[in-house]
């Protein structure tokens, strides 16, 4: 039988994958150039010039690890949060760069740095909307096929299920 | 000015968010409730010095 938090679960799956693979790939297209990707990251002239080369690198392998973790649903919420701060901060850095009137690609999938025709508005409703899958994978708390289940909370009833009025009836009938 | 003005109010929404999330994961007993605050405390000192950063970036 189909429960709403099964619904909620295959949903949170479908994000799941979603936002796994994107930032899998995002992370597989900065690696290998991290020259590029530290040119990128100067381009916002937000971060201090020497912190950018360790920002360079340790971005995209943030974001493979963060990857692999969604798709495999492991620490999912972890995960979840910590794409979800990857996000805000990626939102502040290309709402900031708009506000100052930098002219700069965003170099989400590599490149970046210096363009003479920016797509802020698509990049920020782009990352808005991954942001809200990251916030739901927070507070669905589960998701079907993933780790978690298998590796930690085998047997346990999903906290949704045991809903304030199930609860009711269970004091309701001892009386 | 006014994008300073808008991100901060959208940082403590952020955060009113949090707390209420954090509330909802101690009522629900998912966590140690020392646990979730002292990561609440973690990611908001991570959102108050980038709101903090930026603003002095923008504005100077």
């Amino acid at each position: 039988m189909r429960t709403r938090a099964d619904l909620l679960g295959w949903i949170g799956l479908a994000g799941r994958l979603y936002l796994g693979f994107v930032f899998l790939a995002a992370g597989l297209a900065k690696l290998p150039e991290p020259t590029i990707t530290e040119q990128a990251v100067r381009g916002y002239q937000l971060l201090p010039w020497q912190l950018a080369p360790a920002y360079a690198i340790a971005m995209p392998v943030a974001e493979i690890v963060l990857g692999v973790l969604l798709i495999l649903g492991l620490f999912t919420r972890t995960a979840a949060l910590g794409t979800a701060l990857g996000l805000c901060s990626f939102l502040i850095g290309i709402t900031s760069a708009w506000a100052r009137g930098l002219n700069i690609d965003c170099g989400c999938f590599g490149g970046g740095g210096a363009s003479a025709d920016p797509a802020y508005l698509a990049d920020t409703f782009r990352d808005l909307g991954w942001l809200a899958i990251a916030v739901y994978l927070l507070v669905v708390r589960r998701t079907k096929l993933a780790l978690d289940d298998l590796l930690f909370r085998r047997g346990m009833p999903p906290v949704d299920d045991y809903s304030e009025s199930s609860k009711k009836t269970e004091l309701g009938s001892r009386t | 000015m006014w994008y300073v003005v808008g991100l901060v109010a959208v940082s403590v929404a952020v955060l009113a968010f949090g707390v209420w999330f954090v509330r909802r994961e101690i009522r629900d007993q998912v966590s140690p409730a020392p646990l979730l605050w002292a990561g609440y405390a973690a990611v908001a000192a991570l959102v108050v010095f980038g709101v903090l950063r930026t603003s002095w970036v923008v504005l100077s």
